[in-house]
């Protein structure tokens, strides 16, 4: 039976992966597919811009592929909610870089990327802030639609809080998001003529993610579990339902341990106590909550009524008063 | 912070909901300064309408309780609560627990008063 779990495992398609790969070079290929359609009309040195857009995917390919290799104990499943935003707002980006580069270049006698002419600048940021929120956007309405709670259910419970990430992350972060950033850079710089600007921009917004930090919200209600990070890139969310709940604990955790793993089920923003819960799949995730013991508190016995047949528990309350 | 209401409870929702943070504040488990989540995303864990959490924001505001700043939404009260706001919530949650009990305005006096 192991055998045979094993090998269809091992030949099992990785559908969310394609899925994202698929989203990616379905929004990408319309701006790729610009530059042979108005290739008289542009500048002979235009065809730098194919080779940017090679590149930006190579790299963007790249990660995917190595969350993939580091997370290995669960390949063929991402949270939605992590991975639409990512991929939307990479390939929104490159959309927007790509078409905005060509418009800008139609009849022009000189060559310019898109981000090295003011108008183009915010061209840019506005596409990166339009993708990265419409993926959020799609990625939190998927993972509330997943929570729904019994529609038979009057008793409602919700316990809410939110996480801001500390030093030990933006450590984290900065040093395994710079990697990819810096062969970007690189490539900005080197590339000749070279672009400056572009590689400028690059940086700063290494710089002002790492300094703007992280946000995490996290909700515990009578139907589940659901961790949705707050700025523009996100940090890892996940959501699971009370049913898929097998435990609940108080964990610590260290940033620097967590964010290479690229992990979405790890949502780790502070280094220290946090609440870990494994899923009846036996699938573990984790967010990091100073107030870890209070949560815990609340999901055990909201299993515990779950155990027992009843939709909602009084959590915290005295029974009698009910 | 914990959030319980109960949708068939004779005690409107939105007083439930201003029950809840009123015993947060009293027990201390949210502080004065602390922000309260923000009233589009308790409305949608607790499946409520969002004018539900506001009018139970804005009551709590009345009651000298909370502070609902433009944009940064609705913060407890810096410093001690006022003792009247305290003494204030304390009463509407003892009325809210009275009617869910169908226990009359007069014969809560009546029962208070044999206390004394």
């Amino acid at each position: 039976m192991n055998t045979a779990l094993s090998v269809h495992r091992a030949r099992s398609v990785n559908w969310p992966l394609t899925a994202f790969v698929v989203a990616h070079l379905a929004v990408i290929l319309p701006a790729v597919l610009l530059i042979p359609i108005f290739a008289a009309r542009l500048p002979a040195d235009a065809v730098k811009v194919e080779s940017y857009s090679i590149v930006t995917d190579i790299v963007f390919v790249g990660l995917f592929l190595l969350r993939i290799v580091l997370w290995s104990d669960d390949r063929a499943v991402y949270a939605v909610e992590t991975a639409l935003p990512l991929t939307l707002g990479y390939a929104g980006t490159g959309f927007f870089v790509i078409a905005g580069t060509v418009l800008i270049n139609l009849d022009a006698r000189t060559y310019q990327m898109v981000f090295e002419v003011p108008a183009g600048f915010a061209f840019t940021v506005f596409g990166l802030f339009l993708s990265f929120g419409v993926g959020r956007y799609l990625g939190s309405a998927a993972s509330i639609r997943r929570l729904r709670r019994e529609a038979a259910s009057s008793q409602r419970i919700a316990w809410l809080t939110e996480v801001n990430a500390d030093r030990s992350w933006r450590l984290a972060f900065g040093t395994v998001v710079g990697i990819p950033y810096a062969i970007l850079i690189a490539f900005f710089v080197l590339l000749p003529p070279g672009f400056p600007a572009a590689a400028a921009l690059l940086a700063a917004t290494w710089a002002a993610l790492v300094l703007a930090g992280q946000q995490a919200s996290v909700f515990i209600t009578d139907a589940g579990i659901r961790v949705s990070g707050r700025l523009l890139l996100g940090a890892p969310s996940w959501s699971l339902a009370l049913t898929q709940v097998a435990s609940a604990q108080t964990i610590t955790a260290q940033p620097r341990t967590t964010v290479l793993s690229m992990n979405p089920g790890l949502c780790i923003l502070r280094s220290g106590p946090a609440l870990g819960v494994t899923s009846k799949t036996g699938r573990s995730y984790a967010v990091s909550l100073p107030e870890a013991q209070e949560a815990v508190s609340v999901l055990n016995r909201l299993m515990e009524h779950r155990d027992r047949g009843e939709v909602a528990p009084g959590v915290g309350i005295d029974p009698q008063k009910r | 912070m914990l959030f319980e209401i109960d949708t068939r409870s004779p005690v409107p929702i939105y007083n439930q909901i201003a029950a809840c943070v009123r015993r947060a504040i009293v027990a201390g488990t949210i502080r004065p300064g602390a922000k309260l989540p923000p009233s589009r995303d308790l409305a949608r864990e607790l499946d409520v309408n969002m004018h539900t959490v506001q009018r139970a924001y804005g009551q709590l505001r009345d009651e000298g309780l909370l502070e609902l700043r433009q944009g940064r939404g609705a913060i407890v009260v810096p410093g001690d609560v006022v003792p009247s706001a305290r003494l204030n919530g304390l009463l509407r949650d003892l009325l809210a627990e009275a009617v869910e009990q169908g226990i009359t305005t007069g014969e809560l006096t009546k029962l208070m008063e044999s206390m004394r």
